[in-house]
């Protein structure tokens, strides 16, 4: 589904970037990717939703290499994925329920079936009774929640969360990677972006450690920072 | 764009503007102030226009006939100089006309009554007085009227007359270009206020433009509602500024024609409503649009 091969990236202020990375990730997996803050989580995915660009290397979305990508193309990919940010960022002048049916309604969904999967959506990140209320009205763990119903709605091939447990208390880290587990149990792909040790405890499938922009570990679960 | 979509952008225009409420205000007055500018502008205009014509209707040229000449032949001269110059406004006044307008003016003073006892009979002649909008046109009358009529004319009072008729052209010439220069200057002004005021609106929604590309939104969606509110934003500033300038307009009017030579302003903006309007909509929304769409594009290209 998604494949890197030798793929580099460094930026100009020394920073660490990606070095010779290779990893394909299958459809179904549930696939954690760790790392210590900077070690270049966060550049991989913003590569791979085309946020950032590569220096060398490939890398393939669906059989079609990402950097050869127009600007509908990057888009049609953006609605292809669900991501969730380690800021949410989310539609601040639009409700929960706005926030969700976002996604659908630009790529020209009907209402009703807007109204019914975004219910379901809320449901199964347990935001049903919030849904009227705006982003900034709900706590960390329910914007966090919002994020997952705004990122799955659309049905997408993968879901990526970049730190999904980044603001919330161990027991709200705990609800949301049972949510992730619940939707990759729906069969789709999930991968989870964190520094968090206690987040692979509960997560399923392969680990992979990266640092300093390298893979260092792969479907490892018995590892030492 | 389908039916659908296009919905969605209105609905989505509509509801961000709704929902951005001190954003939208310090919009809607800026481009208030704009168009309330032009509006005021254009009705300037046009009691300067209505004053510079009316010195313009005072100052002309005055074709004296000869005594022996009939009224026919008069007006005769009166229709052909109306066909070469179909712009000029041109009065006959008869002698008999000219004799009771001298009387009516000088009434009650003995030594002109006195006067005209003596001269005896009726010393005036026929005369045409000819007034026009177009300097240039004066000196071709003048040309004319001595080529072809020089059988009936006693005299044409050009030559007195040049200096003031070229002097009250260069003053309205030169107000033309004070009210031109002066309502470009304003107007830039108030373009640039209001394009500098939408920008920071919109840049307060610079976060919600980065996160609708971020869960790949088409660009029709990221910039339409924007654009959608750039138009109510158009629409809106259009509805005050009426409410209030109609309104005034209507209340002044009376007092501005007392004292602006029958300059009648409520009369001017009904025969004018038409580009009144159609000004006030393209400032507005014009505004609106282009100030959304470019603070918009800005984003969506960074």
């Amino acid at each position: 589904m998604i494949k890197f091969k030798n793929l580099y990236k460094t930026f100009d202020d020394h920073n660490t970037g990606l070095k010779d990375i290779n990893l394909e990730i299958k459809k179904g997996q549930f696939l954690t990717i760790i790392g210590p803050s900077g070690a270049g989580k966060s550049t991989l995915l913003n590569i791979i939703i085309g946020e950032k660009d590569y220096d060398q290397g490939s890398l393939l979305f669906e059989g079609q290499e990402i950097k050869e990508m127009n600007n509908q193309e990057m888009a049609r990919l953006r609605r292809e994925v669900g991501v969730v940010h380690q800021d949410y960022k989310l539609l601040k002048n639009k409700t929960v329920k706005e926030n969700v049916a976002y996604v659908l309604e630009v790529i020209g969904v009907d209402e009703e079936r807007i109204n019914s999967d975004t219910q379901k959506a809320l449901r199964l990140v347990g935001l049903e009774d919030r849904t009227n209320y705006y982003p900034d009205q709900l706590s960390g763990g329910e914007k966090q929640r919002l994020a997952i119903a705004r990122a799955l709605i659309h049905q997408p091939k993968v879901i990526f969360a970049d730190e999904p447990s980044g603001n919330l208390d161990p027991q709200n880290t705990r609800n949301i990677i049972q949510i992730l587990n619940k939707i990759h149990d729906l069969g789709t792909t999930i991968v989870v972006f964190t520094h968090d040790k206690d987040v692979i405890k509960q997560t399923p499938g392969r680990i992979i450690v990266i640092r300093d922009g390298r893979i260092v570990q792969d479907d490892h679960k018995d590892f030492v920072f | 764009m389908d039916k659908t979509s296009f919905k969605r952008i209105l609905k989505f225009g509509w509801k961000n503007m709704g929902r951005n409420k001190e954003a939208t205000l310090a919009s809607i007055f800026v481009i208030f102030l704009a168009v309330s500018l032009v509006s005021v502008l254009f009705l300037s205009q046009g009691i300067t226009d209505h004053l510079v014509n009316e010195v313009k209707e005072k100052i002309g040229i005055s074709a004296y006939f000869k005594s022996e000449t009939s009224e026919n032949e008069i007006n005769n001269v009166k229709n052909k100089i109306k066909e070469s110059f179909p712009e000029a406004k041109i009065i006959y006044i008869s002698a008999a006309d000219a004799l009771e307008k001298f009387k009516e003016s000088h009434e009650g003073e003995p030594i002109y009554e006195k006067a005209l006892d003596q001269v005896g009979g009726n010393p005036f002649r026929g005369s045409l007085d000819i007034s026009s909008e177009e300097e240039e046109s004066y000196e071709e009358m003048v040309a004319v009227l001595e080529a072809n009529f020089s059988n009936y004319i006693y005299k044409v009072d050009y030559l007195n007359r040049k200096e003031i008729i070229d002097q009250v052209f260069n003053i309205s010439r030169n107000i033309n270009i004070i009210g031109i220069s002066l309502s470009i200057l304003l107007i830039g002004l108030a373009v640039l206020i209001s394009f500098n005021t939408i920008r920071m609106v919109i840049f307060s929604q610079k976060e919600e433009i980065n996160t609708m590309h971020l869960v790949g939104s088409p660009k029709i969606f990221m910039n339409g509602p924007f654009i959608v509110q750039g138009v109510l934003y158009g629409i809106f500033s259009l509805v005050v500024t009426n409410m209030i300038l109609i309104p005034f307009i209507y209340y002044i009017s009376p007092i501005l024609q007392a004292n602006l030579a029958g300059f009648d302003l409520w009369v001017y903006l009904g025969q004018q409503l038409i580009w009144y309007l159609g000004l006030q909509l393209l400032v507005g929304v014009g505004l609106g649009v282009a100030a959304t769409w470019l603070a918009v594009r800005h984003y969506l290209r960074n």
